[in-house]
């Protein structure tokens, strides 16, 4: 598992672009994937990234962005529990709040909402995967060298600013549907 | 009207409720970490979650109360209203017959998260403290003031109570900086205390008001008296304008305001609403009296073309920005930047005789 991550990880810091590496890329009509493009090796990579997040999963054992791979073990890991790979979509709730709920004083007296968000790209089941996914995806382009965390941190929102800097996306530093986009990822 | 109460999805759904800050960096709290059209989500350290926000709103800076287990973010602090109001109970001692935000019984302790919201507010707010009665809590409330202060100096408090509950014992505590610098919103509704007790439904509640008034003023407190017009205390109203210049003349402001359409004036409208456009002589002599003895007068919710040139000096902005709205009839008028407005629930222009747009 270690040894694949490492692997990967060379692979993509070496810029490799391989010609061979294209006979391996998914097919032509899967929506990003274009086989001209140097992206191409990055998307084949993607595709495998289950590999590669559980890989950091287990390393990443706390939320800090500074000591990034720590090999502790996984000690002190307050920050979440790993999430398992397929995230399943949380349930939308069908029903909105009562407007009078005695647990909370603040708003009974305010106006109410009606529906709570709808689950969009990205925002399914656990946000922090996507987050990873986006981290990894960074970091394999060479702008991200924080932990791959799953945490927007400072590190990560100025490398994703870069990314869409360069890429001619709008800069917001946020995960956008470009960004997704870009690094093919698909949120269920 | 701005949405203060939003639905929202959140990654753990079992968590405690917390507060926190929506930010665009995470510094000092959640981070905007994605947006999908109206569509943001918030993270911080082992939550996210999703909020659409309304149109043509902005929720970065504001400070939220965070209830995952009910799916809701409530914006305690707007960074960008100067008007924001902490409920610190609903229980109320009490029952005004106009009550806009009607009491209840029960009493959840919010006390942990209204601190750490007062430390996350923007430089230099003022933030209102309100209930219920929110000094049904003195003790909690005089300490969150006094924590506050030592820790947000730059903050500043208003708080609206009947002023009941204030003793002797308090002086010493109420004279400190902290309690000092505070504006006491107390309300006033009649000079005969009958009148004034049948309005707020509770006996004897005028004799211990004046009583809470004295101690106010030996402590030296800033109060901002309120009254708000009624059917049943508008033609008296001159004599309670006596009684403020002759007894309470140490009071910073009085504020006068047309009723709110909420609450229990909600169907009471008709019994309770007094269109002082058609007999605006009782407001004239009452603003007449009491700005001639040096109190400074404030008229709310009364908008601009309903009264006479001579008490438009003393109009003010309404006192809740989210409440505040205009009327059909006003899309036109020229005079709305210098207008109070109505409430969110309040009459219609038509509702006066005399209102017309400028």
């Amino acid at each position: 598992m270690k040894k694949r991550t490492f692997a990967i990880r060379s692979l993509a810091a070496a810029g490799l672009t391989a010609p061979g590496a294209s006979a391996m890329l998914p097919p032509p009509d899967q929506p990003g994937a274009d086989p001209d493009r140097p992206v191409g090796l990055y998307q084949f990579f993607t595709q495998q990234h289950e590999y590669t997040l559980a890989g950091h999963r287990s390393h990443s054992s706390h939320s800090s962005h500074s000591s990034h791979r720590s090999s502790s073990g996984g000690g002190g890991g307050s920050y979440r529990s790993p999430p398992p790979p397929p995230a399943p979509a949380a349930p939308l709730r069908s029903t909105p709040r009562p407007s009078t709920s005695n647990s909370t004083p603040p708003s009974s007296v305010l106006p109410q909402t009606a529906t709570p968000p709808k689950v969009l790209p990205g925002n399914s089941g656990m946000f922090a995967n996507t987050v990873m996914r986006v981290q990894s995806g960074l970091f394999a382009f060479g702008y991200y060298t924080g932990a791959i965390d799953g945490f927007m941190g400072p590190e990560t929102k100025t490398a994703l600013m870069k990314f869409q800097l360069d890429r001619g996306m709008p800069v917001t530093g946020t995960i956008t549907q470009e960004v997704l986009d870009a690094f093919n990822i698909k949120v269920e | 009207m701005i949405a203060l109460n939003l639905a929202a999805r959140f990654e753990d759904t079992s968590a405690r409720p917390f507060v926190t800050r929506l930010t665009r960096d995470g510094a000092g709290g959640a981070c905007l970490a994605a947006e999908f059209g109206a569509s943001q989500t918030y993270q911080l350290p082992g939550q996210s979650f999703v909020i659409d926000v309304p149109d043509g709103d902005d929720l970065l800076g504001d400070v939220v109360f965070a209830d995952p287990q009910n799916g809701r973010v409530s914006r305690w602090i707007r960074a960008t209203s100067p008007h924001n109001t902490l409920l610190v109970t609903e229980r109320c001692d009490q029952l005004c017959i106009m009550c806009s935000q009607p009491p209840k019984k029960g009493h959840i302790d919010l006390f942990e998260y209204l601190e750490a919201a007062c430390r996350l507010a923007p430089q230099d707010m003022v933030l209102g403290i309100s209930g219920g009665e929110p000094l049904l809590f003195k003790d909690q409330v005089f300490t969150l003031i006094e924590r506050i202060h030592a820790a947000r100096p730059d903050l500043g408090f208003h708080v609206l109570t009947n002023a009941q509950h204030f003793t002797e014992a308090d002086l010493d505590r109420l004279r400190q900086p902290a309690l000092r610098k505070v504006l006491w919103g107390v309300p006033l509704y009649a000079a005969s205390a009958a009148l004034h007790d049948e309005i707020v439904g509770k006996a004897s509640a005028q004799a211990q008001l004046l009583e809470g008034l004295a101690i106010m003023a030996r402590a030296g407190l800033g109060i901002e008296l309120r009254t708000v017009l009624l059917k049943q205390n508008y033609l008296p109203l001159p004599a309670l304008a006596c009684l403020v210049s002759a007894r309470l003349p140490f009071i910073r402001v009085w504020a006068v305001m047309q009723l709110e359409r909420a609450g229990f004036a909600r169907n009471r409208w008709h019994d309770q609403f007094i269109d002082h456009s058609a007999e605006p002589g009782a407001l004239i002599e009452a603003v007449s009296v009491a700005s001639a003895a040096g109190i400074a007068v404030s008229l709310y919710n009364v908008p601009y073309c309903t009264v006479p040139a001579a008490l438009r000096p003393f109009l003010r902005q309404s006192i809740s920005d989210w409440k505040r709205t205009y009327s059909t009839d006003c899309l036109e008028c020229s005079a709305k930047i210098v207008c109070s407005g109505f409430f969110e629930w309040h009459a219609e222009l038509s509702d006066y005789a005399t209102g017309a747009p400028v």
